[in-house]
């Protein structure tokens, strides 16, 4: 692949559940190394969307009025839309290798009762790897999202809302990921504490060249961050661009509402 | 009643219409209590009584009728009419999970055929060392392996599909992290069949202790020495606990597939139940 191909490429992608139209026709692109955004009303497609860049979900046919209405087309263009992954289809990527590629953070912290150690080390423990050089991996990786390394052996369960989202995130880039997807990292902790995780993130991104996709429910996060944004309302994506072009000159009055209005109830 | 009782000192006293007619005495005493204290479980009382009643009756004279001809055909017959009736029994508490009555009672008969037939003959031919069909040793001994390896499936299945709708975060956590559904599945797998075993392994704890259990009473009360009771009720409780695990095992490997979808998604529909 050529050096600056985008990383996640989406096509008219739909999504529904049932008779629910969750994404409705979403197309864009996130360009490698780059940071975008994700915010919208609560029940809007935020982490739906999320979820179809590592195939936690399938996308769907949109429901057209003759076709029939719903059925797994990843990567099949012919009939819906397609999301393309580091230039290849996504339903091309055998399965174990684009989700160790594209690696997520779920909302809740979910450690599994397992230790600290146990929970970096759980991405090569599920394919039978053991790397010679354990100790000094997890010390690194500990340190990397601020931890300190003597945490290694506690029930990660025990821990703090803010340090088990840190373990999750340390977990998440133990196989150096080339794309990162974080579904509100910050939902749970309190504002100073999100202020050191989001600035950690984006320490991470730059040093190891990271793509993020990242959804969000405060928008002066993202505002500080930088990068892209990506707005989406009731399923539909209704704007995306540079995060303060969006905010200085929103494509329409719904996007306005939403940016100024949630500004207000904060 | 045959006398089929060539060791013991005597048969046991045979029980008929008289003995019966007393037993509605003790009966008669639990539905006054119900009345004299409002307690509301006359209805109940009395239809339980009545079924068990009419049951144990029933199956007396089946059972009776095979003992009287003791051919395989009639054994394996009576057999495979239990099967069938412990699947739909089955199949009718877990079949949300397994999308459908029909096809959890057909995948259920073919678990609880297979695991208990195999355990029978090894308990039967190889263990006590029957060299016939004996529906004396053959009835009871399966039936009990029944009953207790269909509760087992029952318990696992039950747990498997709630375990997972509970945890539906921590799996796609592993999923997210390349897991495969079975990677995935297995701490919840081993609580399903941890659950499954736990009625057994409790009995097998206290048994003689706490409590006498049916088995070794009944051949007591039979005419049998009470160590040789207490032999094939070991032997029974060995047989039950190896056909919960199997039984359990099979019923988890074969449920917890149906929950994720062959590209390796959680299949939320398919856990609401």
């Amino acid at each position: 692949m050529s050096p600056d191909a985008p990383a996640i490429v989406m096509s008219n992608v739909h999504r529904r559940i049932g008779d629910a139209a969750i994404l409705i026709d979403i197309s864009l692109s996130v360009a490698t190394g780059e940071t975008l955004h994700i915010v919208g009303p609560s029940g809007s497609g935020k982490s739906s969307l999320l979820r179809l860049l590592n195939r936690l979900d399938e996308v769907s046919r949109p429901a057209s009025g003759d076709g029939p209405a719903s059925g797994d087309t990843s990567g099949d263009t012919s009939g819906g839309g397609g999301i393309t992954i580091l230039d290849r289809l996504i339903a091309d990527w055998p399965i174990r290798e684009l989700r160790r590629s594209v690696s997520m953070v779920l909302q809740e912290p979910s450690l599994l009762g397992l230790t600290v150690r146990e929970n970096l080390m759980l991405p090569f423990t599920l394919v039978n790897e053991k790397p010679a050089d354990i100790d000094p991996r997890v010390t690194r990786a500990l340190q990397r999202v601020g931890l300190d390394p003597a945490m290694a052996d506690r029930v990660a369960d025990q821990l703090s809302v803010g340090q088990k989202q840190r373990v999750t995130l340390a977990r998440a880039l133990m196989v150096e990921p080339r794309i990162l997807l974080l579904d509100e990292p910050t939902a749970s902790v309190d504002v100073r504490t999100a202020g050191q995780l989001l600035q950690q993130i984006q320490r991470l991104a730059a040093e190891s060249h990271l793509t993020v996709v990242m959804v969000t429910h405060r928008l002066e996060e993202a505002r500080k961050m930088g990068g892209r944004l990506a707005v989406l309302i009731a399923g539909r994506l209704e704007a995306i661009g540079p995060v303060e072009q969006v905010f200085a000159d929103p494509p329409n009055e719904t996007v306005r509402a939403f940016l100024h209005g949630e500004h207000h109830a904060r | 009643m045959p006398a089929e009782t060539a060791q013991t000192a005597q048969p046991v006293i045979a029980l008929g219409v008289w003995h019966l007619l007393l037993l509605a005495v003790p009966a008669a005493v639990v539905i006054s209590v119900s009345v004299a204290l409002k307690l509301g479980q006359c209805k109940r009382v009395s239809i339980a009584v009545i079924r068990a009643l009419v049951q144990l009756v029933a199956v007396g004279l089946v059972i009776g009728w095979v003992f009287m001809h003791n051919t395989w055909y009639w054994i394996v017959g009576l057999l495979f009419v239990m099967t069938l009736i412990a699947a739909g029994t089955a199949g009718s508490q877990v079949g949300k999970w397994f999308s459908g009555f029909a096809r959890a009672s057909l995948l259920l008969s073919m678990i609880l055929a297979a695991v208990t037939s195999v355990m029978l003959l090894y308990l039967g031919a190889a263990v006590i060392g029957v060299n016939r069909w004996d529906a004396r040793y053959l009835i009871p001994l399966g039936g009990m392996l029944l009953g207790n390896a269909m509760t087992a499936a029952v318990l696992a299945a039950e747990r498997i599909g709630s375990e997972l709708r509970q945890h539906a975060g921590d799996v796609e956590a592993y999923l997210a992290l390349g897991a495969s559904p079975r990677q995935a599945a297995h701490p919840f797998i081993r609580r399903a069949i941890a659950a499954a075993l736990t009625p057994t392994l409790n009995a097998m704890m206290i048994v003689g202790v706490v409590k006498l259990p049916g088995m070794m009473t009944g051949q007591m009360l039979g005419g049998s020495a009470p160590f040789q009771a207490a032999m094939y009720q070991l032997l029974i409780l060995i047989g039950i606990l190896t056909c919960d695990t199997l039984a359990a095992t099979a019923t988890s490997i074969l449920l917890y597939r149906r929950f994720f979808t062959s590209d390796w998604q959680l299949n939320r529909a398919s856990l609401r139940g």
